[in-house]
């Protein structure tokens, strides 16, 4: 469990720092242009108001230019200098004509100051460098440049004016956002600070309510595995209506365990069933042999014990043939021999047999419908099926009652049915008819009347299944039953072919 | 004829050997899967009759190993399984037919002379008690020369009786006979065929010639 809580925590956590990260980014980002449009404003602000001094100056008539010596070249006159002074951060104004500087700020001078030190000299150097390129930069294009010096970053404008009489000058306005507005940092500081705590706490949260969570699994986990030790399968977990995912994993659990329930009890009662019907014929042959081995038994009472153990033997056998056949049918094993077998031979066979204990039942059996039709299967079993439903009905139809029989053909189906008036089956019983051991008086009489093992119907579908087909039944309490069982009819042309190929097997076979 | 009989149980062997002798069958019985094969190679036999759980060397591994020596007359196999696919397994690896324990000795008489096609001019196909007459090819039944027309399972509980003719045969291996295996008819199916087989042959005659033996069977007998 701890593997999948930790899974859990480094996801979310990883999944928390992500969003963060992207958080402080994007507001960070957002800041930052924000301080830089803001300061472009203010450069072009500068720029202007320098441009405005210039003009102004200009018309109130007074030189603007004065031209000292050769070396220094032209420079501004003092006065307008000085107005220019009060405007703050960096200005150069250049006249165009000859690309000189005619005015440069203070800060402008200072930036070009190489401090002694040769390590601090590169890097003045460099800033020194970055700037003169914002300025020929700044001059193509139309827009705010941005200079990073050492000192913070610098935001350029130029500015012109359109008079012409304003004469070929222009105006180069800075403003240092790092004076102007430190935010973007600021804002990144903090992060930096706080979103550490934030996700440990986070991923602390995390790790417990995904321990709060998984914990249920385990504790689920375990019940099931008390339950399953094999004594404890009638205890059911624990279900909290909280109607989540547990509540179903726990109802969905304990329905299994509820039908393991069932099949591992289903399987006793067959053990115990299987065991019982066993001990029965055996205690009969045992008493029957001692009989006969004593000695004042005479010759004929011999026979009559020997053969009376001879016929639970029989009985035995077809228990043990039974079970076997089961079992296979538990495997899912539908393996049968297929031989081409015609069904109307078959049926006439059976209802002579259903005849004669109609008869003795005081039963009135008939054969109203017989088709011609040829199945693909074996023939044993299907006797075996038929007269299996045959007898039930005989066996549960009291005196007078009737027993019809029809063999039809529907489509590509064959349907032999078996209709009885006899006590019939209750509808709350019938789903479970084809079920081992159930017997429609589920009472286990001795008497030879109603003996049986209660297998015969869980083998009849088999034998249905097994060729492809079904068994179903309709009934009604005290009013009768219906059974029917449908199978694919073998087609004629194949019938030929087929005919030479019925194997040795049932061309042995005793009986008919 | 002769037969070769692989079976490890001496209660099964002997109750084979005698059973065929009785038949007429001359009868070698071993116990074993090896020294089977060798008898087999040694002595001409017209059928086996091999047992599948052996000790030693298994039925299955005697019988393959009796093919591929060229051994080409007909082998009957006991298998007490009765699972599908192990009989295909047999029947594959060379078996001709298989008879499941716990079987009737009929049936693997049966079985035994099918395989070995015992020629039918041997048994005349005529079975005779007293002045009861029944065809076993025709299908025909005569009393005192006048046909009596039977039913399938008629016709079959009277030949087993008459075939046996004498000896009681006991119910359950009469209902065995006439309606295989697999059948638990929970009544007593063969008392109301015989009550049929009285009506029709012995009711008009003085002379009873099917008779009842209480808790036993029945017998035909002259």
């Amino acid at each position: 469990m701890s593997s999948m809580r930790a899974r859990l925590t480094i996801r979310y956590a990883a999944l928390m720092l992500t969003l963060m990260g992207a958080y402080a980014g994007a507001v960070y980002a957002a800041r930052r242009a924000g301080v830089q449009r803001e300061a472009a404003q203010l450069a072009v602000t500068h720029g202007d108001l320098a441009v405005a001094v210039l003009r102004a100056t200009q018309r109130a008539g007074s030189a603007q230019i004065i031209v000292s010596d050769s070396l220094v070249g032209s420079v501004l006159n003092q006065e307008v200098a000085r107005l220019l002074m009060e405007i703050p951060g960096y200005v150069i104004v250049f006249d165009d004509e000859t690309g000189r500087r005619l005015y440069t700020s203070r800060a402008v001078i200072d930036l070009n100051f190489l401090p002694p030190s040769l390590a601090q000299r590169e890097l003045a150097q460099r800033d020194i460098d970055r700037f003169e390129n914002a300025l020929t930069q700044v001059e193509r294009s139309r827009n705010a440049v941005r200079v990073p010096l050492r000192n913070g970053d610098l935001i350029l404008v130029e500015r012109r004016s359109s008079d012409p009489i304003f004469g070929r000058r222009r105006v180069i306005a800075g403003v240092n956002l790092r004076d102007f507005d430190n935010s973007p940092r600021e804002v990144l500081g903090s992060a930096l600070i706080v979103f550490p705590f934030v996700l440990v706490v986070a991923a602390g949260g995390g790790f417990l309510i995904a321990g709060r969570a998984v914990r249920p699994i385990d504790r689920i986990t375990s019940e099931v595995e008390a339950i399953t030790d094999g004594r404890s399968l009638h205890r059911r977990l624990a279900v909290e209506s909280t109607g989540d995912e547990m509540t179903r994993l726990t109802t969905t659990l304990n329905a299994m365990i509820g039908r393991l329930e069932t099949s591992f009890g289903a399987l006793r009662r067959f053990t115990a069933d299987a065991s019982h019907e066993l001990k029965t014929p055996l205690a009969v042959i045992r008493a029957d042999v001692e009989r006969a081995m004593q000695a004042q038994t005479q010759t004929t009472e011999q026979l009559v014990a020997l053969e009376e153990a001879l016929q639970q033997t029989t009985r035995m056998a077809d228990l043990v043939d039974s079970l076997l056949t089961l079992a296979r049918a538990d495997e899912g094993r539908f393996d049968l021999h297929r031989e081409v077998v015609p069904m109307e031979p078959l049926v006439r066979e059976v209802m002579e047999t259903a005849t004669i204990l109609g008869e003795e039942s005081g039963l009135d059996v008939s054969l109203p419908v017989l088709e011609e039709l040829v199945v693909l299967g074996d023939r044993t079993r299907l006797r075996q099926l038929f007269l299996n439903l045959v007898t039930n009905a005989i066996k549960y139809t009291p005196r007078g009652g009737k027993v019809e029989l029809n063999l039809v053909l529907h489509g590509a189906q064959a349907h032999f049915s078996v209709k009885d008036t006899g006590i019939g089956i209750a509808a709350a019983d019938l789903p479970y008819i084809f079920e081992r051991f159930w017997r429609a008086d589920r009472v286990r009489t001795r008497s030879a009347e109603r003996s049986g093992f209660g297998l015969g119907l869980a083998i009849s579908h088999w034998i249905a299944q097994a060729h492809g087909g079904q068994l179903t039944v309709q009934s009604r309490l005290n009013r009768g039953s219906t059974f029917t069982v449908i199978l694919p009819v073998h087609s004629a042309d194949a019938a030929g072919a087929d005919g030479a190929g019925a194997d040795d097997t049932s061309a042995a076979r005793v009986g008919s | 004829m002769k037969v070769l009989v692989i079976e490890d149980d001496p209660t099964v062997g002997a109750f084979i050997k005698r059973g065929l002798e009785e038949q007429r069958w001359g009868v070698h019985l071993v116990a074993d899967g090896e020294e089977g094969e060798q008898v087999a190679a040694s002595e001409k036999f017209d059928v086996i009759i091999l047992d599948m759980r052996l000790p030693g060397k298994s039925g299955l591994d005697v019988l393959q190993s009796l093919r591929s020596r060229g051994f080409e007359k007909p082998v009957l196999v006991l298998t007490a399984q009765d699972a599908v696919d192990s009989k295909v397994r047999t029947l594959r690896a060379g078996a001709d037919d298989y008879v499941t324990k716990p079987f009737a000795f009929e049936e693997l008489l049966a079985r035994v002379e099918a395989l070995a096609r015992r020629p039918r001019a041997m048994q005349s196909p005529m079975l005779r008690v007293g002045d009861l007459e029944l065809n076993r090819d025709t299908r025909e039944v005569h009393r005192a020369g006048e046909a009596v027309e039977l039913t399938p399972k008629e016709f079959a509980v009277l030949e087993y009786l008459i075939r046996h003719a004498g000896r009681v045969m006991s119910r359950t291996l009469i209902t065995e006979y006439a309606w295989g295996y697999h059948f638990d008819p929970g009544t007593n199916i063969v008392d109301v065929v015989i009550n049929h087989l009285r009506k029709k042959i012995d009711l008009k005659h003085d002379k009873k010639l099917i008779t009842t033996v209480r808790g036993v069977g029945y017998v035909v007998k002259a």
